[in-house]
C-alpha cells in the first residue's frame, strides 16, 4: 500500500472542516428552529463558555444566536488548495464546528452522554483537581487515543505503559471499546477519559485548552497566547490508529494546531515533528515521547545495596573483594559506550552473556565487558567519549562496587558484603540505564547494556572497541580550530570570577583542565541554557592572533561589557582571561625573549621572580593580563600554543615534576616541530630558578627561542 | 592603570632586585596592582618616571594626616566598583570635642574615641581620629583644648575653625602632626590657605555647590596648598550619595580633574549622622565628622567599612580551628568545612538553626571554598586527617565520626584509612544540614 | 567659573517595573504599588530614580525560631498572624507583609496546605497592602502549599516566593495560572540569577511578573558578596542585559543570626539597639546596591530604613 502523501493527507482534512461544518450548521439550524436564538446554550460546569470557542475564536458563545456567526466566520476560513496552512485552517474549523455541535447536545438534557460509556465534555473541576501537577511536568504528557487498534493487546499494554508513566489519557473512538471489553478501569481514578466518538474528540481537544485558559492565564480570543502555552505544555500527544477519515484527519490537524503531535500506524508521508508514522503500536509511544521531548522521571536506582555519591570514595581492598576484574587480577576488562540506531536499541534491555557474579567463586576473578548502548535523536558520535567516562562514577556509587579506569584499562571490585547483599553484575545495567538517561535525558531517550562476563565472548567483542577507541582519538586529533565553525565560551567557575569566560576550542580546553571542545559540545546539548554556549566564529579579523567578530561579541556579553577584544592565539595582547582554576600559568620571562610555564602544584621560585601563588594573584579574577595566560596542561602540547608568539618552542622553563609528567607529549610535540631534542633545552627549578641563570642556560643550550624575536617590541 | 607589560617596557630590566622583587617583571606586575611604588626602583630614568607617572597618576590624590602609627591615608582611589579592583583606603570617622565642652564632656568623648576598639577576624576596628571644634570664637579657648586633646590621644586630629589665627594659636600652642585643618571657604581661602601651606597641614575646603567649591580649590590649589581635603557640605543623604559620585567618577573617568581630592564630610548636628557615615562608607567618603558614635553603632558601622574594604579578590579567612557551636559535648558530631569566610558562616549558621549541638572544625584552605580547595589540592584526606589531630577535635567529641561536605566524597575511603574514624558523607548543599543532624 | 559635568552614564537599559496587589476594579481588595523601574545606578536623582524602595515586614505562622529582641515590639501578637500584619501595617506603617508559612514544615507543625491558605487570607483580611508569601523551603511541601495559596487568594496579585533553579515549574505555575507574581531566587552569583530568570522565561513566565532575589548575605556575614553581586546584576541590566532587568528583593532578616548583632557585651552598646542597626546596615546596603524591596524583622529597623529611603530619593 501506498503512503498517503501530504498533498492527500491536507485535501482529507479539508474536507474534514467541510463536512463538520455542514453538520454544524445543520445541527444549529435546527436548534434555532426548534429553540429560538436567545436560547442558553453551555456545557456543564464550566466557565469558559465552549472553550475552543473562547480561546480560539473569542466571541461570546452563550446563546444558540451567537454561535451563528461564529460558523459563517468558520465558513471563510476554507479555502480548498491542498496547503498545510489550509489543513491547519481547516482543523480549526473541524474544531469550532464540533465544538458547536457537542454544545447543542447538551441543551436539553445535562447529561447526553448517560449510560453509553463515554463521559463528553470533561467538567472543570476534573482540570481544577489535576491541578498545577498538569502544567508543571508531574504529569508529564497527555495521549489522546483515537481510531481502533488493530492489535487490542497491544492496546492494552500502550495503556499500561503511559500508565505507569503517569501520562494521562484521553481516549476516542472503538478504541474505547476495545479497551472495555480487555476490562480496563476508564474514567477519573484512572485517570483515562474516554470521551466519545467523532466529533466528540473535541473534547480531548478542549480540555487541553482549558489547561492553558485555567493555569496559564491566557485570556480570551488570544490566539498566540493559546498556540505558545500549548507548545509548551501541558505536552499532548496523539496515537491514531486505523485508517483516517475526512473528520478524524480535520481534527488531527486541530491538535497540531494546539501544539500536539500525531503518531499514526497509518502508512502516511508525514510532517517532521508534527505527523510521523511508526507501525508498531509498541514502539508508538516511545516515538511520541521523544517528539515532544517528554522526560518520565525515573525511580530512583533500585539494586539490593545503598547508592548515591556517599559511596564514590569508597575503596574496596583486597580481602573484601569477592570477584575482581581487569587490574591487578589481569583479566579482560573493557567498557563501550556506543549511538546505535533507532530500531536497534531497545530502552531499558539488560542482558548478561556469561555467569553472573552468584554463580562466580569467591575471591575469584573473571572477565568483564561493559556494552552500552544508547539512542536519542541529539545524540552524536561524539558526545560517546563524554557518556562513556560517566560509567565510572555511576558504578562506583554503589555501595560494594568500585571502579576505576576507563577504556580497556579498567579494574572492577564487588566486595563481600555487597555480593552477599544481592549486588549482581545485572545490575550495572539497572545503575547505567538510570544514570544516563536521568543525567543526559536531553540527549539519551534509550539505553541498554550488555555485561559480558564470559571470557571468549568478550574476546569477540574488543575489537570493536579497540576500533572505536582509535576512531575517537583520530576525531580528536583531526579537530582543529579552522575544521569547526563554533567555538564554546565556558562559564563554570563564574562564581568565583563573574567576568571571566574560558572561550574552548578544539585545539585549547578550558583552563582549569576539565573541559574540552566536545565535553562543552555535549554539555550545551544537554543543557542549553547551562555553562557552555556555542559560539559562531563568524568573520575572521586577525588571523594569526586568533580573533573573530562572533568571538568578540560573545566575550564582550559574557563579560558583562567588560572585554570587548579576545586573541585566541597570543597572550601578549587581549589575551584570554583567567578566572583562578587554571592548572597552569604561562608567563613571559624577565627579557621577553621565552615563556615559562608553572603548575599549580610546584611551591617553589620560578625565573621570572614570582611562585605560582604570587602569579595567580595577579593573573586571577577575571582580568585580561597580557604576558600571562591560565592555561590547562594540554594546552601546552597543543598546535595552538600562542602560535602568535612563536608557540611551543618559546617555552624554556618548567617545572620538573611538570616536565616529567607530560614528557611523552612534550617530546612528541617537539618531534613535530623538527627539534627532537628540546625537551631537554627546557630547563627546571634542577637547574635555575632566577632571571639570569636562565638565560645563560638557554645561551648554554641554544634555545631556539634566542632566535625568535623578542616578545615585546 | 598601565598593564604590568606597559609598565615594564620602561624598567632598567637589570633584575638587580633592589626593589625588593627578584625581577623587574615581578616589580612590573606589583606596581599593575598597586602594591608597589616606582620610587622603590633606583634605576628608572627620569623620563620613565614621568611617562609612568602620568599614566599612573592616582587620579585621586593621596592625602596622609596624622602621624606615627595612627597615621591614616585617604584618597589614592582607582575604582567606581569595589569589584572593579577594591577600594583601597578606608572611610575614617572622627570624633568631635567643642572648645566650649566642660570637663566632664571633653573627658568622656575622649574616653569614648578610645574605648571603640574592636577585634574582629583577625583585624582592629577603631575610631580612627579626633576633632576639636572652636565653637567659643575664642582662639585661646581653641588652642588649649586642642593642645589638652593632642596631649591625651595619639589619633590624627581635625582642626575646625573658620578662623585662621585660631588654627595658628592651636598650632603654636601644641607640637601637632599634620592635622587636617578645616575648612576653607569662599570668605576666609586666603587666610586659611596661607596657614595651610605655613603650617604644611592639609585644607579641607568646603563650598555648597559643587561648581564654587571647583572655583575654590582650583585657587587655593594656585596658591601653593596641594594637600586639599574637598567637603562637599550636602543637605542630605540623596546630596550626599549624588556629590560624592559625582567627584569620585570624574577624577576615576578623568571627565574632569578638578576635583581629584578626598572626600569629608561633617554629620556633626546632623539627625542622621550614623546614616550619613553608613552611606559614606559605601559611597566615596574619606573622613566623617560625628559628634559621638554609641558603640551599638559603633560595631555595625565598623564591620560594614571592614566588608566593604575587603579585597574582592583575596577571600576573608576565619581562623582554622574547632568552634562549637549549640554547646555540643563528648557525644555531639564533628563536621568539617573550609577556612573560607563565606563557607563558614553558612556552615555555622545551618549548624545553630539545626539546633543540635556539634563541633565544627574548620580546616586551613587558604579562604578557598570546599571544591576549589580540593580541586587545588589544598584540602585533602592527609590535611583533613592533621587537622582532626591537632584540633583535638576526636578528644572533645567521642562519636568516633566525622562529617564530610557532601562534595567531597570522593575523599571518604581515604579519610576514614587515615584517621581511623568513620566517615559520614554530608549533604551536598549547606542547606541540607540541619535535616542530617537531625536524622544522626 | 568652572562647570563641574554631571557625569551621567548613557545606560541602554531599564529595570522593568512589577505591580503587586490588586486594587477592587480589578478583582482584589487592595491597594497596588509598583516596585522597579530604575534608569540609572542607585538614588542617582540624575539618572533616573524609578519606583520608590518598599519595606516589608516579616511575619512568621511558626515564630518559634524568632530572635525575641527582634520582634519585641510586637508582643502577643507574633501569636496570630493576621494580628502581627495589621501591627506591621497600622503601628508600623510597612509598605508590605511578608508572610512566611514556616508552619508548613514537614520537620515541624506540618500545616497542611488548606490551613496554611486560611493563613493568608486571614492576612489579606487583615491588612490592606500587597502581601509576599514564603513556604517553609521545603521543595514538595512548598509546591502543595503554593498550589492552595496561589487559588486561594486567586485575585489578589501576590507576590509567591520562591522559584530556584531546582524547584521553580510548579510555583511558575501557581503564579501564572491566577496572575500572581514571583520570586526568582538565586545563590549570590550574578550568573545564576540570569539562569534563573531565563529558566522561567523559558517556561513561559512574562519579564513583568518576576522579583528577583539574589540572596542578601548580612552584615559580617559576606555582606560584601552580596553588595558586590547586586552591583554588579544592576550594572549588567542597565547596560542593556534583558535577563537582569528584573527589579530586586533582599531579605535582610537574616541579619539577626549574627552572633554579633545580639551577643550581650557591655563594651558593644544596648543590644536591642545594635541589633536594630546591624539589620539597617545590611538593608542599607542592600538599597545602595541595588535593592527595591526589603524584607524587615524588626520594626525599629523598618523606622531608620523608611527615613533612609525618604531622604536618600530626596523627599520623594
Amino acid at each position: 500500500m501506498n503512503a498517503i502523501s501530504n498533498h492527500d493527507l491536507f485535501a482529507l482534512a479539508i474536507q474534514g472542516g467541510h463536512v463538520a461544518l455542514g453538520l454544524a450548521d445543520a445541527a444549529l439550524k435546527e436548534a434555532l428552529s426548534k429553540y429560538g436564538a436567545d436560547r442558553p446554550v453551555e456545557y456543564p460546569e464550566t466557565c469558559y463558555e465552549l472553550p475552543a470557542v473562547y480561546a480560539w475564536d473569542g466571541r461570546e458563545a452563550k446563546t444558540l444566536g451567537q454561535l451563528a456567526p461564529i460558523l459563517d466566520s468558520c465558513r471563510s476560513k476554507l479555502a480548498d488548495e491542498p496547503t498545510v496552512q489550509n489543513a491547519l485552517a481547516a482543523g480549526e474549523v473541524t474544531m469550532l464546528a464540533a465544538e458547536v455541535i457537542e454544545a447543542l447536545k447538551y441543551i436539553d438534557d445535562q447529561r447526553p452522554y448517560e449510560g453509553s460509556g463515554y463521559m463528553g465534555f470533561v467538567p472543570d473541576k476534573v482540570i481544577r483537581e489535576l491541578g498545577f501537577a498538569f502544567v508543571d511536568d508531574t504529569i508529564p504528557g497527555a495521549a489522546v487515543l483515537v481510531g481502533k487498534c488493530p492489535d487490542p493487546d497491544a492496546l492494552v499494554r500502550i495503556v499500561r505503559d503511559l500508565q505507569s508513566k503517569g501520562i494521562l489519557i484521553i481516549a476516542s473512538g472503538e478504541v474505547i471499546g476495545q479497551l472495555a471489553s480487555r476490562n480496563v478501569q476508564m474514567g477519573e481514578r484512572s485517570r483515562l477519559y474516554p470521551v466519545g466518538e467523532g466529533t466528540q474528540i473535541v473534547h480531548a481537544l478542549n480540555f487541553a485548552i482549558r489547561a492553558a485558559l485555567s493555569f496559564g492565564g491566557v485570556q480570551r480570543g488570544d490566539r498566540d497566547g493559546i498556540a505558545s502555552y500549548l507548545a509548551k505544555r501541558p505536552k499532548v500527544f496523539v496515537l491514531e490508529f486505523g485508517p483516517l477519515d475526512a473528520v478524524t484527519a480535520g481534527a488531527a490537524f486541530a491538535a497540531v494546531l494546539n501544539g500536539a503531535c500525531i503518531v499514526t500506524d497509518q502508512a502516511v508521508e508525514g510532517i517532521p515533528e508534527k505527523v510521523v508514522q511508526v507501525a508498531e503500536p509498541d514502539k508508538m509511544v516511545q516515538a511520541a515521547l521523544e517528539l515532544r521531548g517528554i522526560k518520565v522521571k525515573l525511580a530512583p536506582v533500585d539494586i539490593p545495596v545503598a547508592y548515591g555519591p556517599a559511596f564514590e570514595g569508597e575503596v574496596v581492598r583486597r580481602p573484601d573483594t569477592y570477584i575482581e576484574a581487569g587490574g591487578a587480577a589481569k583479566t579482560l576488562a573493557f567498557e563501550l559506550l556506543r549511538v546505535r540506531p533507532e530500531d536497534e536499541v531497545e530502552d531499558g534491555r539488560i542482558e548478561v552473556i556469561g555467569p553472573d557474579v552468584d554463580s562466580m567463586p569467591e575471591g575469584g576473578k573473571t572477565a568483564i565487558a561493559i556494552l552500552v548502548d544508547v539512542y536519542g535523536k541529539r545524540m552524536s558520535e561524539d558526545f560517546e567519549g563524554v557518556l562513556e567516562r560517566r560509567i565510572h562514577l555511576f558504578v562506583n556509587y554503589a555501595e560494594g562496587a568500585w571502579h576505576t579506569g576507563q577504556r580497556n584499562i579498567l579494574w572492577i571490585r564487588l566486595s563481600r558484603p555487597a555480593v552477599a547483599a544481592g549486588l549482581r553484575f545485572k545490575h550495572f545495567g539497572d545503575i547505567l540505564i538510570t544514570k544516563l538517561k536521568e543525567e543526559f535525558g536531553n540527549i539519551v531517550s534509550r539505553v541498554q547494556v550488555t555485561i559480558v562476563t564470559d571470557e571468549e565472548e568478550a574476546r569477540k567483542r574488543l575489537p570493536e572497541a579497540l576500533d572505536v577507541y582509535a576512531q575517537r582519538d583520530a576525531r580528536v586529533a583531526g579537530l582543529t580550530d579552522e575544521s569547526v565553525d563554533r567555538f564554546f565560551t565556558c562559564k563554570l567557575c563564574s562564581s568565583f570570577a563573574p567576568d571571566h569566560v574560558c572561550v574552548v576550542t578544539p585545539e585549547r580546553l578550558g583552563l582549569c583542565g576539565a573541559v574540552n571542545w566536545l565535553d562543552a559540545k555535549a554539555a550545551e546539548e544537554i543543557d542549553p541554557n547551562g555553562p557552555n554556549q556555542g559560539v559562531v566564529k563568524g568573520e575572521c579579523l586577525d588571523e594569526t592572533k586568533g580573533q573573530w567578530r562572533g568571538v568578540n561579541e560573545a566575550v564582550f556579553e559574557s563579560t558583562h561589557h567588560k572585554i570587548e577584544r579576545f586573541n585566541a592565539y597570543t597572550m601578549m595582547e587581549d589575551p584570554m582571561t583567567s578566572c583562578g582554576c587554571f592548572e597552569v600559568i604561562v608567563a613571559m620571562t624577565a627579557d621577553a625573549q621565552a615563556v615559562i610555564a608553572v603548575n599549580r602544584e610546584y611551591p617553589g621560585m620560578t625565573p621570572i621572580g614570582m611562585k605560582f601563588s604570587s602569579l595567580a594573584g595577579s593573573v586571577g579574577g577575571g582580568r585580561q593580563t597580557p604576558g600571562f595566560i591560565g592555561v590547562g596542561r594540554k594546552y601546552i602540547t597543543s598546535r595552538k600554543f600562542i602560535p602568535a608568539d612563536g608557540g611551543f618552542l618559546r617555552i624554556a622553563w618548567m617545572p620538573r615534576e611538570l616536565k616529567e609528567a607530560m614528557r611523552d607529549a612534550l617530546q612528541k610535540r617537539a618531534e613535530e616541530l623538527g627539534e627532537p631534542g628540546f625537551v631537554d633545552k627546557i630547563a627546571d627549578e634542577t637547574v635555575t630558578t632566577d632571571a639570569e641563570g636562565l638565560v645563560e642556560w638557554m645561551v648554554k643550550v641554544d634555545h631556539p627561542a634566542l632566535k625568535m624575536p623578542p616578545l615585546l617590541s | 592603570m598601565p598593564t604590568a607589560i606597559e609598565i615594564f617596557k620602561y624598567l632598567p630590566k637589570k633584575n638587580c632586585g633592589k626593589c625588593n622583587f627578584p625581577t623587574c617583571l615581578a616589580f612590573a606586575m606589583q606596581l599593575a596592582n598597586s602594591k608597589a611604588k616606582l620610587a622603590d626602583c633606583p634605576f628608572v630614568t627620569d623620563e620613565a618616571k614621568a611617562k609612568l607617572e602620568a599614566s599612573s597618576a592616582p587620579p585621586i590624590r593621596l592625602v596622609s594626616i596624622g602621624a606615627g602609627d595612627a597615621k591614616i591615608e585617604i584618597g589614592d582611589e582607582t575604582e567606581l566598583y569595589r569589584h572593579d579592583k577594591k577600594f583601597f583606603h578606608q572611610t575614617r570617622y572622627a570624633i568631635v570635642i567643642s572648645d566650649n565642652a566642660d570637663e566632664k564632656e571633653a573627658a568622656a568623648k575622649l574616653k569614648r574615641a578610645a574605648d571603640l576598639r574592636f577585634e574582629r577576624v583577625g583585624q582592629m576596628l577603631a575610631m580612627d581620629m579626633l576633632g576639636v571644634r572652636n565653637d567659643s570664637g575664642d582662639k585661646a579657648k581653641f588652642a588649649a583644648m586642642v593642645a589638652r586633646v593632642a596631649g591625651e590621644s595619639a589619633l590624627p586630629l581635625v582642626l575646625m575653625s573658620d578662623d585662621a589665627e585660631a588654627i595658628r594659636a592651636a598650632a603654636s600652642a601644641a607640637k601637632l602632626s599634620r592635622p587636617l585643618i578645616y575648612a576653607a571657604s569662599e570668605s576666609n581661602w586666603q587666610t586659611m590657605a596661607s596657614a595651610a601651606k605655613e603650617l604644611k597641614f592639609p585644607l579641607a575646603v568646603k563650598h555648597s555647590e559643587l561648581n564654587g567649591l571647583a572655583d575654590l580649590v582650583e585657587k587655593i590649589r594656585a596658591s601653593g596648598v596641594e594637600d586639599i581635603v574637598l567637603d562637599l557640605c550636602p543637605s542630605g543623604l540623596q546630596q550626599l550619595v549624588e556629590r560624592n559620585t559625582i567627584v569620585r567618577k570624574n577624577a576615576v573617568k578623568k571627565t574632569f580633574r578638578g576635583l581629584g581630592y578626598p572626600i569629608v564630610t561633617n554629620a556633626c548636628g546632623s539627625g542622621q549622622a550614623v546614616l550619613m557615615a553608613l552611606v559614606s562608607t559605601m559611597k566615596y567618603g574619606g573622613i566623617v565628622l560625628l559628634d559621638d558614635l554609641d558603640p551599638a553603632h559603633a560595631i555595625p558601622l565598623f564591620v560594614l567599612r571592614q566588608n566593604i574594604y575587603t579585597d574582592p579578590q583575596v577571600p576573608i579567612q576565619v581562623k582554622a580551628g574547632l568552634y562549637p557551636i549549640n554547646n555540643p559535648g563528648e557525644d555531639s558530631p564533628v563536621l568539617f568545612t573550609t577556612n573560607f569566610s563565606l563557607t563558614y558562616f553558612t556552615v555555622a549558621a545551618d549548624i545553630e538553626k539545626s539546633r543540635v549541638p556539634a563541633w565544627l572544625l574548620v580546616v586551613d584552605t587558604e579562604g578557598l571554598s570546599v571544591m576549589t580547595a580540593f580541586s587545588a589540592g589544598k584540602m585533602t584526606a592527609e590535611s583533613v586527617a592533621e587537622a582532626l589531630r591537632s584540633s583535638g577535635a576526636l578528644e572533645k567529641s567521642r562519636r568516633e565520626m566525622v562529617i564530610i561536605p557532601g562534595m567531597l566524597s570522593r575523599m571518604s575511603g581515604k579519610l576514614q584509612e587515615l584517621a581511623g574514624v568513620k566517615v559520614v558523607v554530608g549533604p551536598r548543599e549547606s542547606s541540607g544540614i540541619a535535616k542530617m543532624l537531625r536524622s544522626l | 567659573m568652572v562647570e563641574v559635568p554631571i557625569p551621567k552614564e548613557k545606560w541602554s537599559g531599564k529595570i522593568g517595573a512589577v505591580k503587586l496587589g490588586a486594587s477592587p476594579a480589578e478583582g482584589g481588595s487592595r491597594q497596588t504599588v509598583e516596585v522597579g523601574g530604575e534608569a540609572g545606578m542607585p538614588f542617582l536623582s540624575y539618572e533616573g530614580l524609578g519606583k520608590r524602595q518598599l519595606l516589608a515586614g516579616e511575619v512568621i505562622d511558626d515564630p518559634s525560631q524568632l530572635t525575641e529582641l527582634a520582634a519585641r515590639a510586637f508582643g502577643d501578637a507574633v501569636k496570630d498572624p493576621a494580628a502581627w500584619a495589621k501591627r506591621w501595617v497600622d503601628g508600623f506603617h510597612a509598605d508590605l507583609v511578608c508572610l512566611k508559612l514556616r508552619s508548613t514544615n514537614p520537620e515541624g507543625m506540618n500545616a497542611s496546605p488548606e490551613e496554611a491558605a486560611k493563613t493568608v487570607i486571614a492576612v489579606l483580611k487583615a491588612v490592606s497592602v500587597p502581601i509576599i508569601v514564603y513556604g517553609c523551603g521545603q521543595e514538595e511541601k512548598d509546591a502543595k502549599v503554593m498550589e492552595a495559596v496561589s487559588n486561594a487568594c486567586a485575585k489578589e496579585r501576590v507576590l509567591l516566593g520562591q522559584a530556584e533553579e531546582t524547584a521553580y515549574k510548579t510555583i511558575s505555575a501557581a503564579a501564572m495560572s491566577n496572575h500572581h507574581a514571583l520570586v526568582a531566587f538565586s545563590n549570590l552569583d550574578i550568573n545564576l540569577a540570569k539562569q534563573m530568570n531565563i529558566l522561567l522565561a523559558d517556561f513561559g513566565v512574562k519579564f513583568d511578573n518576576v522579583v528577583m532575589d539574589p540572596l542578601m548575605a548580612g552584615l559580617g556575614m559576606g555582606l560584601e558578596y552580596s553588595y558586590s553581586v547586586n552591583e554588579r546584576i544592576r550594572i549588567a541590566a542597565l547596560m542593556g542585559d534583558r535577563m537582569l532587568q528584573a527589579p530586586m528583593l533582599c531579605d535582610i532578616t537574616s541579619s539577626w543570626e549574627a552572633r554579633e548583632a545580639t551577643e550581650e557585651n557591655a563594651q558593644w552598646g544596648e543590644a536591642e539597639e545594635r541589633g536594630t542597626w546591624w539589620e539597617a546596615t545590611t538593608g542599607l546596603a542592600a538599597l545602595m546596591s541595588g535593592a527595591d524591596v526589603l524584607v524587615v524583622r524588626s520594626p525599629r529597623s523598618m523606622n531608620v530604613l523608611r527615613e533612609a529611603i525618604d531622604d536618600l530619593r530626596g523627599g520623594q
